[in-house]
């Protein structure tokens, strides 16, 4: 296994090196390393070359002489390596050491591409280079929104980044988050000035990328300054970057063009536009028109608190105080500030005919203009802007509101709701500012006002004379639509930007409850149904409530309960709820929760005949079309989704779900656009990962479960996800709450109506698939093992069956652990697969976790991976390491900001410490001793917890850890026996009931 | 017989060097305005002589002071010659009455300060009796010492050259030169403003500051100047974390990369609308547009 990582070279280029698992780590030697030696275990170059595959073409072999934490004379793996023996505990000083690595180096044009390309699938990267790929995503940014200025570098034409506000504190930010192993070929260049090379060369190459193609001038040659200028200018496009120029025209060019963009990043003290509202009350009748006023001050561009008013400026004659740190002449700064801000907002030349200008007075519609057109520009190039707070505040503009009324048939009486999409609501609109609701009497009179800006109820508002007349017609409108069309109006996308925005649509009774968002917290909770065997607790009552309520209207959901909560339960009551005839339902969920979804459906709802769809024999066509019709939940994979795509799409299944519906968030993958073409009356997405955050799953998880609602991706992701995730809109955020909103249900653990029933130790046995991998090698083990058995008595027997668990528990937890190869582990375990997914979901909720081992060289493994994999530290404690060291882990562990997993073994972290900072328990593999799993659970589940703790629980299903799971708890006396003797006990089964209990059960494997 | 006018000049290391090397030299209009009176004599040769002699460097020196031009320029002698472009100073009066226009509105000096010289300030002179720029040549005292009978020589035709970039590069020099310095007549308008005594023995202090203030173009007019974007300038003044101290967390980051604040849309030509045009050294308005191209073109499409 390679783990790859990523150096910044002087001049420019990014260096790829790998360290390579295979090759084994020195042995040891005390004393001084020299100057410079070989690096024992980095990848040679075929072989990294090989892990990059396609992206290799483009490099150029190299070698690095990097600076490395060594030990005793080797230097140390990266926290992602995995070995399969662990590293022993060392004790001697880390110190600094010289290694030589072969590299792969890459020119700009070509590592821009490359650090952009590394998704999920490459080999495994170490953080510098993650880190590297995400200064190349701020390089593409500043791009593309035109942060960058051209330049000249002695006789180069380059593109270079400019840095103002929030883009200077990012940028600060990835240098002071740069892990030095990106600096470990240039150890004497500080963080800060290589960031800003890596940031400037990464900047050009980006321009360059998006001006592929494009001509600035013409190949004319000209003479002097001119021939200059055109050679820099045909250098600003394409790969070749010197350019040609006579020495003094060169220097012309360079000066000219720096003296030029000199105020592009604005001045340590700016000017600064506070736009201040007419007095409350109109001095003279009518004259609302009049008042508005935008006053001059001067700020500190680092101190933006730091601020002088204009007329105390004119009044003072020498330097201020207040900014004497930052300079001695303010009138003349003021001045030269106020110049610079006429040439972006004209409007303020007017305004400098005065002495002493302290302020540009302006009616309503001059007050409209800098708000939408003079005051983003000047905030933009830098200068200081204040703006009234209601300004972009959605409760300032005119939106219209839907109010519709459910109608109850004559002489009947409402019992229960029937609604469904074609019932008929009465509705009416009426216009509103923010939640007030306004008059006919007061529209008219705003109309006839002419004025951007009105005065409404002692509130500011921005009117649009166009708006207002649609609103007006709105309001002649009203009548009878069908609750489909309710739907569609109110919570559609709209494009018509000339359209009075919908505010909101209300409506009585259970309608209203859904449009509001509340429609869970309102509606009759459901009691179990008849075929469901347990018990659901008030808020899965209320789930299911809600889930029904959505099906009665043909529309779809997203049930993103926090893990824990129970929201398998609510999907197999939702089931059992059904009516047979109603017709299948499928659900497409990850490989490792198959046997998960199978167990959990024959405990809770054992009437439901379920069948799981995959294998190599699996039906299709319409053999399965037949079969799908007998019963009533299909269980399947994503994989199988997409490959039998069209044999699912010919069943009229009754409803389609999806677990861990973050697997499609990627709307172009096969799998996605395969489940979004199933057809089904209904659809339900589950997930526990908060996807209200990531705009872009959401769009397509709800493309899924509502098709259109979102509207297409492109129209989405321009109105919502960029002004969202870019510029923090919280307008747009607002509005798509409110569409959102109904079709999503998330409730979490600290939630008040959910923590009052919730206990505080949530234990779950999770049930994972073994892969084909897994399962051929537990059935090669189970043969070979039981025959030797067979054949031996006494200890040596005892010794046999011992080892034979052991090697099908490593068998269960990993191939890579049996085998002992240092093969790569991803895809090849489902217990892994299934971590991985449970912690996704840990960290996306900014949770800590906790997992447990019995076996250290598990341990180092998972430790590798995770690091690899989530790009943090995973903190490990095994045996091998020091009292001091361990304290130092725990400490930093229960440190709100210190690393968020925790891996320990079971024998040296299962007693004593303190970690209540985790509120998630896994254990990975078992002790089959429920006193020693309850004491590691116990780390967590203290006194200092504050938190519901989550405990899983790994049983990979089939095979000998379900079995033995079973017996310890149908047999109390057998969980003594086991508490006392650990695994000993089995040593004394008959080889019969060894091969009983280890053969692999059908349906253990999972093909993916 | 040798015609020492008719002769190369002499190679000149180090002179002053118009900026433009093609075409027009002026890119504003006040030094068009300035250049006009020159041009409006068509001297023929001597004009193309005057503008090459500029563009190759010839003249030594410039010195603008109240009322007198002087250069140093390098003909086909060894000894340079003395030019001086002599042009009255506005009297005290004149000057008072400029001042108190200029102080009256504060676009005057907030444009001048911004490096631009707006145009109104041609009438502003005129109305106080005080034309900025000379009508006709003939109001200039115009002297070199070189042997060429015709005036202006091309001697006088390359200082005018670079007068007029001057006067493009600083606006506050046409004013200079015609009796106010730039750190006196901010120093004047302020007391104006201020309503206070003009205290007229300029402290060397104030100067210093006064020359610092806000002022974009006073380097222009020579030395290597510093790029004005690039990464380093919002990364200068980190703390330096040797390596040596991050053995023990050398793989990682030394501190947790925080949520990324959100950033201000705009508009991808914002840069160039704020800047305004380049000097017509370098292309002015012509390149300005050519950016304007690359501008349009750094804008990604949003994927769908």
């Amino acid at each position: 296994m390679l783990v790859v990582h990523g150096l910044w070279l002087t001049g420019g280029r990014l260096a790829l090196w790998a360290e390579n698992s295979a090759r084994p780590a020195p042995p040891r030697r005390p004393g001084r390393p020299p100057r410079e030696r070989p690096h024992p275990f980095a990848a040679d170059h075929p072989d990294l070359a090989d892990a990059l595959s396609d992206a290799a073409a483009k490099a150029v072999a190299g070698s690095a002489l990097l600076t490395l934490p060594t030990r005793r004379g080797a230097p140390l793996d990266s926290p992602e390596l995995v070995r399969i023996e662990p590293a022993a505990p060392g004790r001697a000083a880390v110190t600094l050491a010289r290694w030589r690595v072969p590299t792969l180096e890459y020119d700009p044009d070509e590592a821009l591409p490359l650090l952009q390309a590394f998704g999920e699938d490459g080999p495994v990267r170490g953080v510098g280079l993650r880190h590297l790929a995400e200064v190349a995503a701020f390089a593409s940014d500043l791009v593309a929104r035109g942060r960058t200025l051209p330049g000249i570098d002695g006789d180069r034409a380059i593109w270079r980044p400019l840095l103002t506000g929030s883009d200077a504190a990012w940028a600060r930010s990835l240098a002071l988050a740069l892990p030095p192993a990106v600096r470990a070929a240039t150890p004497d260049t500080a963080a800060g000035v290589l960031l800003a090379e890596v940031l400037d060369t990464l900047t050009d190459a980006a321009a360059r990328a998006a001006l592929d193609g494009v001509r600035l001038v013409d190949n004319r040659r000209g003479s002097g300054t001119d021939a200059a200028v055109r050679a820099w200018l045909r250098a600003l496009t394409g790969r070749q970057r010197s350019f040609t120029a006579a020495p003094a025209a060169l220097a012309i060019l360079t000066n000219e063009m720096n003296a030029w963009q000199r105020d592009a990043a604005g001045s340590p003290v700016r000017a600064c536009f506070r736009l201040v509202e007419p007095p409350p009350e109109p001095v003279d009748g009518d004259g609302a028109d009049d008042g508005w006023r935008v006053e001059f001050a001067l700020q500190a561009a680092d101190e933006p608190s730091l601020m002088v008013d204009a007329e105390q400026i004119w009044a003072t004659r020498g330097g201020l105080r207040a900014l004497a740190r930052h300079l001695d002449t303010p009138q003349e700064t003021l001045l030269a500030e106020l110049g610079r801000a006429s040439r972006l907002w004209p409007e303020l030349a007017e305004a400098l005919r005065t002495a002493a200008p302290a302020g540009i007075d302006l009616d309503t519609e001059g007050a409209h203009r800098f708000l939408r057109d003079g005051a983003p520009v000047l905030h933009a190039a830098g200068f200081g802007v204040l703006l009234p707070s209601w300004w972009q505040r959605p409760g300032s503009r005119l939106g219209a509101r839907l109010q519709a009324a459910t109608r109850t048939a004559p002489g009947t009486v409402a019992v229960r709701s029937t609604l469904g999409l074609e019932s008929l609501v009465d509705y009416r609109w009426e216009l509103a500012l923010g939640d007030e609701p306004l008059s006919v009497d007061e529209l008219k009179t705003l109309a006839k006002l002419k004025t951007p800006l009105v005065r409404l109820r002692g509130r500011w508002v921005e009117l649009d004379a166009k708006r207002l007349a649609a609103g007006l017609k709105l309001l002649q409108s009203g009548g009878a639509m069908t609750v489909g069309e309710l739907l569609q109006l109110g919570l559609s996308m709209q494009d018509d930007p000339d359209a009075l925005p919908v505010l909101g649509v209300t409506a009585d009774g259970a309608l209203g409850d859904l449009l509001a968002g509340r429609a869970e917290q309102h509606l009759a909770p459901v009691d179990e149904p008849p075929g469901f065997r347990g018990v659901l607790r008030p808020y899965q009552k209320r789930g299911l409530a809600w889930l029904s309520f959505l099906q009665s209207l043909g529309l779809g959901g997203i049930l993103a309960d926090q893990m824990g909560l129970g929201k398998t339960i609510q999907i197999l009551a939702l089931l059992a709820k059904q009516d047979v005839t109603a017709g299948p339902t499928l659900l497409v969920c990850p490989m490792s929760l198959v046997g998960n979804w199978q167990r959990e459906a024959a405990a809770f709802t054992p009437g439901l005949r379920v069948h799981v769809h995959h294998g190599a024999e699996r039906a299709r066509g319409e053999a399965f079309t037949a079969a799908a019709s007998n019963i009533d939940l299909v269980i399947t994979t994503y994989t199988i989704a997409a490959r039998d795509a069209a044999t699912l799409a010919d069943v009229p299944w009754h409803r389609v779900v999806i677990d861990e519906a973050q697997a499609i968030k990627n709307a172009a993958t096969r799998q996605a656009t395969a489940v979004r073409s199933l057809p089904a009356r209904h659809r339900i997405a589950v997930t526990g990962t908060p996807v209200e955050n990531r705009l872009a799953d959401l769009w397509s998880i709800m493309e899924f479960a509502n098709p259109g609602l979102l509207g297409g991706a492109a129209t989405f992701r321009k109105r919502y996800a960029e002004p969202i995730e870019r510029h923090g809109d919280d307008d747009a955020a607002q509005r798509l709450r409110r569409i959102t909103g109904p079709f999503v249900l998330r409730r979490l653990k600290t939630d008040k109506s959910i923590i009052s029933d919730l206990p505080e130790k949530l234990e779950a046995e999770i049930f994972c698939t073994l892969t084909a991998e897994q399962a051929s090698l537990y059935q090669a083990v189970v043969d070979d093992m039981l025959a030797r058995i067979e054949s031996s008595d006494g200890i040596e027997r005892r010794g046999l069956v011992l080892a034979a668990m052991t090697k099908l528990k490593q068998a269960c937890n990993h191939p890579a652990q049996l085998l002992r190869d240092g093969s790569a582990l991803p895809g090849r375990s489902g217990k892994l697969a299934r971590l991985e997914e449970i912690l996704d979901e840990v960290l996306a909720a900014g949770e800590k976790a906790l997992i447990f081992t019995q076996y250290a060289e598990f341990g180092g493994m998972l430790r590798a991976h995770l690091s690899a994999r989530t790009g943090r530290e995973v903190l490990y404690l095994h045996g091998g390491v020091g009292r001091t060291d361990r304290d130092a882990m725990v400490t930093r562990f229960q440190h709100d900001d210190g690393p968020p997993l925790f891996i320990l073994s079971l024998k040296a972290g299962g007693t004593g410490l303190n970690l209540t900072a985790a509120n998630h328990v896994v254990h990975v593999d078992r002790w089959w001793n429920p006193a020693v799993e309850d004491q590691a659970t116990d780390r967590a589940f203290r006194i200092g917890q504050r938190r519901a703790v989550q405990v899983h629980k790994f049983v990979c299903a089939g095979t000998v850890e379900e079995k033995i799971s079973e017996m310890i708890r149908e047999k109390q006396g057998l969980a003594a026996k086991i508490i006392g003797s650990g695994e000993q006990w089995l040593t004394e089964l008959s080889t019969a009931e060894l091969r009983q209990l280890f053969t692999l059960e059908s349906g253990a494997v999972m093909e993916q | 017989m040798s015609f020492p006018d008719y002769d190369r000049p002499r190679r000149v290391e180090g002179g002053l060097r118009a900026r433009s090397t093609r075409g027009p030299i002026g890119r504003s209009w006040w030094s068009r305005r300035f250049l006009d009176v020159l041009e409006s004599f068509a001297l023929g040769t001597r004009l193309t002589r005057g503008r090459s002699y500029a563009r190759a460097g010839q003249v030594l020196s410039l010195d603008i002071a109240p009322g007198t031009v002087t250069a140093v320029v390098q003909g086909s002698r060894a000894t340079p010659y003395r030019v001086a472009v002599g042009l009255p100073p506005f009297p005290e009066p004149v000057w008072a009455r400029i001042e108190q226009f200029l102080a009256d509105q504060a676009l005057y000096s907030a444009r001048l300060l911004a490096g631009d010289l707006p145009s109104e300030l041609e009438q502003v002179f005129a109305q106080a009796g005080a034309p900025l720029f000379p009508a006709q040549i003939s109001e200039l005292d115009l002297r070199c010492n070189c042997p060429d009978f015709a005036v202006p020589c091309k001697h006088l035709a390359a200082t005018f050259y670079l007068l007029a970039e001057a006067f493009d590069a600083d606006p506050f020099q046409i004013l200079h030169w015609r009796g106010r310095d730039r750190e006196r007549l901010l120093m004047r308008l302020r007391a104006l403003r201020t309503g206070e005594e003009v205290d007229d023995t300029p402290s060397g202090h104030r100067e210093d500051s006064a020359a610092s203030a806000g002022d974009a173009t006073a380097d222009r007019m020579g030395g290597a100047t510093a790029a004005a974007s690039g990464a380093a300038l919002a990364l200068a003044d980190l703390p330096a974390a040797p390596l040596a101290e991050a053995v023990d967390r050398f793989w990682l980051p030394p501190v947790p990369l925080p949520a990324r604040t959100p950033t201000l849309a705009t508009a991808p030509d914002l840069l160039l609308r704020q800047l305004g045009p380049p000097p017509a050294s370098i292309g002015g308005p012509g390149l300005l547009e050519r950016l304007r191209r690359a501008y349009e073109n750094l804008r990604a499409e949003p994927l769908p």
